[in-house]
């Protein structure tokens, strides 16, 4: 199965990254799209369905948690699930997210295992 | 695990060289440190929590696009000066993060700037790095200067 994921960073660096280790984790994808903050993540939402979010928390336009308020408050985008990868590894700042509605929190830098597992346990198969 | 400040950062910036950057990096010979290069890429970045500072490295553009061309699959040549620099301030995000969590665990909450990246020439580079608790290492051939700051 094939999946369509989102990768929400504004760094090209990070998304290229976790694009990569998506690859090489043998992950089947069908199609990858990118974003560089929420805003433009909410935009692509509206057109695109994705499967999985991945979304960083530092960023301009519009953070990773205004993302997931946003996502988790509409009807149509408040099932898909949400992986934070983050470099912020503070407890109460997970705890926090994880209330606010993210699935799991992953830190920088992340490893094909640790994505392939996030994968088998949160994916559904795209349509 | 260390706890001094330094040994901490050094371990964790050789550790994310490697799993990040796919780079292996050597710490520099005691008294011995390499000379800055003629031309540098300074990154910096600030940290706001139980502690308050800035983390910042120095390296050659070529370092910078080799790290981006590990990163991104291809090679150095292909790789323009935006994406290296910000493989080089993706690096330094990586590791400020990593050192404030092996300093001081998963409890404090830390605020981090955006890393900012800026050219240096030798003088410049010497100047931003006097006085200031420093590593250097030697990374594929290349000098890689870490540094904390108020």
């Amino acid at each position: 199965m094939a999946y369509n994921i989102m990768i929400v960073d504004d760094s090209l660096t990070a998304r290229t990254f976790i694009a990569r280790t998506l690859e090489i984790s043998g992950v089947e994808l069908q199609q990858v799209f990118q974003a560089r903050n929420g805003q433009e993540a909410l935009d692509l939402l509206q057109r695109e369905w994705v499967d999985i979010v991945f979304v960083d928390i530092n960023m301009p336009v519009m953070n990773g948690v205004e993302l997931v308020r946003r996502m988790r408050a509409s009807e149509v985008l408040k099932s898909v699930p949400v992986i934070v990868i983050s470099t912020d590894r503070s407890a109460q700042r997970m705890n926090e997210l994880k209330a606010a509605g993210v699935q799991a929190y992953l830190t920088k830098p992340i490893t094909p295992e640790e994505l392939k597992s996030i994968v088998e346990r949160y994916l559904t198969p795209a349509a | 695990m260390p706890t001094d400040p330094l040994s901490v950062l050094g371990e964790v910036t050789i550790e994310i060289l490697e799993r990040f950057a796919f780079l292996l990096g050597d710490p520099a010979e005691t008294g011995a440190p390499p000379a800055p290069p003629p031309t540098a890429w300074l990154a910096t970045m600030q940290f706001t929590g139980p502690r308050r500072g800035t983390l910042g490295l120095a390296t050659t553009p070529a370092l910078a696009r080799q790290m981006a061309a590990n990163l991104f699959g291809r090679e150095p040549e292909e790789i323009s000066d935006e994406e290296a620099a910000d493989a080089l301030k993706e690096f330094l995000n990586v590791t400020c993060g990593d050192y404030l969590h092996d300093l001081e665990g998963n409890e404090p909450i830390y605020d981090l700037s955006a890393p900012a990246v800026a050219p240096a020439d030798r003088e410049a580079l010497r100047a931003r790095l006097a006085g200031r608790e420093q590593l250097a290492f030697n990374v594929e051939g290349q000098p890689l200067f870490v540094f904390l700051g108020d």
